[in-house]
C-alpha cells in the first residue's frame, strides 16, 4: 500500500487573495487595490525591523548607525533580538561554514515577508576571506537569498542606510496583494 | 536603620547623578547627522571606492601597465590585461571586484603614477552582485554604479 | 543547600543580543544556580593564521587587521609587525614610533568605549550605549584623518607608518582629551553610583588571583584580580618606555573591579596620548622598506598589550617573500578560559554581567 500523500495545508492567505481576484475583475476594483497596495507598501517600508545579529566586524559599524550620529530609527528601523519579529535580516560580516546552517535557520524562522541585505564584503562574496581559506563561506547568497549587497570592509553607516533606503524603494514598487496572481500568471 | 538610610541616600544620590548627565545632554548640540539630506565631510583621506582619474592632459587614465597593484592586493581583485608592445601598449581590461575589495589601499599605495587613486563615495550598494564587478569604463567614471539620487543632496559644513 | 533538582541544559547563542558576537554557551544549571558553562567556539573561524601563510609580509598587514580582534585593529597590526620588525631587523624612526603610541592608545581607548557601552545595554544602561558611541564617532574622525578607515586602517608599515598627521590635527586630539576627561567623569556619574549597577557587578563573578594566573587571563582582568602586569611597562615596545603611566590594579576580582580597572585605563591612555603629541619628534616616518621584503631564516615571538590583554605574535620567516607559519596568542582565547571559574555558582541572570565585563571579541577567540 503506497502512502497517501498528506492533504494540502489550506493557506491563511487564501480568502485574501480571494478577494484581492474579485476585486481585480471588478470594473474601477484595480484602481482601489493599487491604493490598498501603496498604502501597504508605504508603511511596511517605513517600519523595517532588523534582526540584530551581528557576525564580525561590520556589526560594530551596525551598531554606529543605530547609535546617535546616524540614527537608524529615523527611517523606522528598529532592531529586534528575535527573527519572529524581524523581516530585515542585516548579514554584517563573515559567515563561516559551521555558522551557515544557523544564518539559514534564523532567516526561517523570519516570517513572510521578509528581506536579506548582506553587508559588507565578507557576507557579499568571502571578500578578503575568498582565497586560500577552508572556513569562510564564499558570499551569504549560497545561503539565503540576498535583496541589497552593500559593498565596503566594513561600510560606512550611512552606507548601510544607504541600502536600506534602495530596499525601501524595492519594497515600495512590490505588488504586495497581487504577488499571488502573479504567481499564478 | 542606619544602613537602609545609607542605601536610600545612595540610590537618591545615584539617581542625582545619573539624571544630571542625561538632562545635561538634553541642552547639549546635538550630533545627529540626517543621513540622506546631509552628510558628512569625509576625510581627503578616506577609503571609498577605487577610481581610474582621467588626466586631463592626455585625456586618458595614467595607468603605465606595470602590474603593481595587480600583484600587492591582498585579495587578488584587480585583473588587468594589455595589449601590444612597447611604446603601443594599451589597456584592454581593468577590472576591480569591488565586492572583494577590502579597501586597504595598498594598490594606492604601489601605484608609481598615482593612476588609481580612492574617492570619497561610499554609497554603491546595488540589487544585483554583478554591479559590483567595476570595469575600465566605471572606474574612468570614478562614481558608483547606481549613485542614489533622489531629493537634494547638500554637503554639511565645514566641520 | 542540599535541595537539588535535575540538571538543565540550557543553551545560549550563537544568536544571542548579548552574547558579543557568535558565542555560543552551553549552560548547565541546577534551577537558577549555574552548575558549569562550556564555551562552544569556532563560529568565526577565518583561518587567518593559514592565510597569512600565502601572503607576503606586507599583505599580510591589511588581513591582520580584519582576521584578529576587529576593535582594536592597530594593536593586531603593531604585534605582527613588532614580529617583523624583531626577525628583519627593520629599524624604525622615532616619530613613526611615538605616532604609533598614540594611534594605539586611541584604538584603547576606542575599544573600550564599545566595551562599556555594550555591556551597558546587556545591564539595561541604553544610555550609556549612546553616549559612548558619540564619543567613539569623534575618536574615529580623527582615525578617518589620519589613516582613511573608521575601523581597518592598515596605517603601519614594516618599518614605520603610512602617512604623517595631516595639519591641525594634533590640536583637535589634544582637544578631544580634554573633553573626554569630562565624558569619563560623566560615565562614572551615571553607573558607578547607580544602585542597580552596583547591585548587578559588586560581588558578582569573582575571579581569585590565583585562580586568574592559573587560567591564564590577561589584561584588565587579570588586573582586576590583583596581577600587577602590564607588558607595556614589563616588555616596553615603541614609545611606552618613555612616558608616565600607571598600572591600575584592583584585587577584588568582580565584575566591578574589572569596570573600575578599564575605565582607569582610559584615563591613562588620554595621558599617555597627551605626553606623546608633547613629545612628538619631528623626522622621517618611514624607513626603507621593499615592497616584498624577505626576512632572514628565524623565529621571533613580540608581544604587546592590547585592549584585551596580552596579544602575541610568533613568526617563523624560511627566508622567503612570506612566512613559514605565524601563530597569534589571542587574549580574549586565553581569558573565555577563565569565564568558568567565574560563572561558577552565580545565577543565570549573571551570565550577562560575567560575559559582558570580561570582554570578549569572538574574532580574537577564533581568529
Amino acid at each position: 500500500m503506497s502512502p497517501q500523500p498528506p492533504p494540502p495545508i489550506p493557506s491563511r492567505l487564501a480568502p485574501v487573495e480571494r478577494a484581492v481576484e474579485i476585486l481585480d475583475a471588478l470594473p474601477g476594483g484595480g484602481v482601489i487595490l493599487s491604493k490598498v497596495e501603496y498604502l501597504l507598501n508605504w508603511s511596511r517600508a517605513a517600519s523595517l525591523w532588523p534582526l540584530t545579529f551581528g557576525l564580525a566586524c561590520c556589526a560594530i559599524e551596525m551598531m554606529a548607525a543605530f547609535a546617535g550620529r546616524f540614527d537608524l530609527d529615523r527611517m523606522g528601523v528598529i532592531p529586534r533580538a528575535t527573527p519572529r519579529q524581524a523581516d530585515l535580516m542585516i548579514v554584517a560580516g563573515r559567515c563561516t561554514i559551521k555558522m551557515a546552517p544557523i544564518v539559514r535557520r534564523l532567516w526561517e524562522q523570519m516570517p513572510e515577508p521578509k528581506y536579506v541585505l548582506s553587508m559588507g564584503s565578507c557576507a557579499t562574496c568571502g571578500g578578503p576571506f575568498y582565497y586560500d581559506n577552508y572556513s569562510i563561506l564564499k558570499g551569504i547568497d549560497q545561503v539565503v537569498p540576498v535583496d541589497v549587497y552593500v559593498p565596503g570592509c566594513p561600510p560606512r553607516p550611512e552606507a548601510l542606510i544607504e541600502g536600506i533606503l534602495k530596499l525601501q524603494e524595492k519594497i515600495k514598487a512590490e505588488p504586495f496583494l497581487r504577488r499571488s496572481l502573479a504567481a499564478k500568471a | 536603620m542606619t544602613h537602609l538610610a545609607t542605601r536610600a541616600w545612595d540610590a537618591v544620590t545615584g539617581l542625582y547623578l545619573g539624571l544630571r548627565v542625561t538632562w545635561g545632554a538634553l541642552v547639549r548640540p546635538k550630533n545627529t547627522v540626517k543621513y540622506p539630506v546631509e552628510k558628512v565631510n569625509v576625510s581627503p583621506r578616506w577609503h571609498g571606492l577605487l577610481a581610474l582619474p582621467i588626466d586631463p592632459e592626455t585625456g586618458s587614465d595614467r595607468c603605465i601597465i606595470c602590474f603593481q597593484c595587480e600583484r600587492v592586493c591582498p585579495d587578488r581583485c584587480i585583473h588587468i590585461e594589455a595589449a601590444g608592445k612597447g611604446k603601443d601598449r594599451v589597456l584592454t581590461r581593468f577590472d576591480i571586484e569591488m565586492d572583494k575589495c577590502c579597501y586597504c589601499g595598498l594598490c594606492v599605495e604601489v601605484c608609481p603614477t598615482e593612476a588609481i587613486v580612492f574617492v570619497p563615495h561610499y554609497e554603491a550598494s546595488t540589487f544585483n552582485r554583478a554591479n559590483l564587478l567595476y570595469n575600465l569604463e566605471d572606474l574612468r567614471r570614478a562614481a558608483p554604479k547606481e549613485p542614489i539620487a533622489h531629493g537634494v543632496i547638500r554637503m554639511r559644513g565645514s566641520r | 543547600m542540599a535541595l537539588r533538582t535535575e540538571e538543565l541544559m540550557l543553551n545560549m547563542g550563537p544568536q544571542h543580543p548579548s552574547t558579543h558576537g557568535v558565542l555560543r554557551l552551553v549552560v548547565t544549571l541546577d534551577g537558577e544556580n549555574i552548575v558549569d558553562v562550556a564555551p562552544d567556539i569556532g563560529y568565526l573561524h577565518s583561518s587567518v593564521e593559514k592565510m597569512m601563510e600565502y601572503r607576503t609580509y606586507l599583505q599580510n598587514v591589511a588581513l591582520t587587521d580584519r582576521g584578529m580582534d576587529y576593535l582594536t585593529a592597530l594593536a593586531n597590526e603593531e604585534a605582527y609587525l613588532l614580529a617583523v620588525e624583531r626577525l628583519g631587523g627593520i629599524s624604525v624612526p622615532p616619530r613613526a614610533r611615538w605616532l604609533r603610541t598614540i594611534m594605539l592608545e586611541f584604538q584603547r581607548l576606542s575599544s573600550h568605549l564599545v566595551w562599556l557601552g555594550t555591556w551597558g545595554i546587556d545591564l539595561g544602561a541604553t544610555t550609556v550605549f549612546l553616549y559612548c558611541f558619540r564619543e567613539r564617532e569623534r575618536i574615529l574622525d580623527l582615525f578617518e584623518q589620519v589613516t582613511g578607515g573608521r575601523l581597518h586602517h592598515v596605517y603601519f608599515r614594516p618599518g614605520g607608518v603610512y602617512e604623517d598627521l595631516p595639519a591641525g590635527w594634533t590640536d583637535r586630539a589634544l582637544e578631544f582629551c580634554d573633553e573626554f576627561l569630562d565624558r569619563l567623569q560623566e560615565y562614572h556619574d551615571l553607573l558607578t553610583g547607580n544602585p542597580i549597577f552596583l547591585a548587578r557587578t559588586q560581588g558578582v563573578g569573582v575571579l581569585p588571583r590565583e585562580a586568574a594566573i592559573n587560567m591564564g587571563a590577561c589584561g584588565p582582568v587579570a588586573r582586576a584580580s590583583g596581577v600587577d602586569f602590564d607588558v607595556r611597562k614589563a616588555f616596553p615596545y615603541e614609545a611606552y618606555g618613555e612616558v608616565e603611566f600607571d598600572i591600575p590594579v584592583q584585587t577584588a576580582g568582580d565584575c566591578f573591579a574589572r569596570y573600575l580597572v578599564r575605565m582607569e585605563e582610559m584615563r591613562q591612555s588620554v595621558r599617555i596620548i597627551r605626553q606623546a603629541i608633547g613629545n612628538l619628534p619631528p623626522g622621517e616616518i618611514r624607513s626603507k622598506v621593499q615592497v616584498t621584503v624577505k626576512l632572514p631564516r628565524g623565529e621571533v615571538y613580540a608581544r604587546t598589550e592590547s585592549p584585551r590583554g596580552d596579544l602575541g605574535v610568533y613568526l617563523i620567516s624560511e627566508g622567503e617573500e612570506v612566512p613559514y607559519r605565524v601563530k597569534i596568542r589571542a587574549p580574549s582565547f586565553s581569558n573565555l578560559y577563565a569565564l568558568t571559574e567565574m560563572m561558577r555558582g552565580w545565577k543565570v541572570a549573571d551570565v550577562i554581567a560575567i560575559l559582558g565585563s570580561v570582554d570578549i571579541v569572538l574574532s580574537d577567540v577564533d581568529r
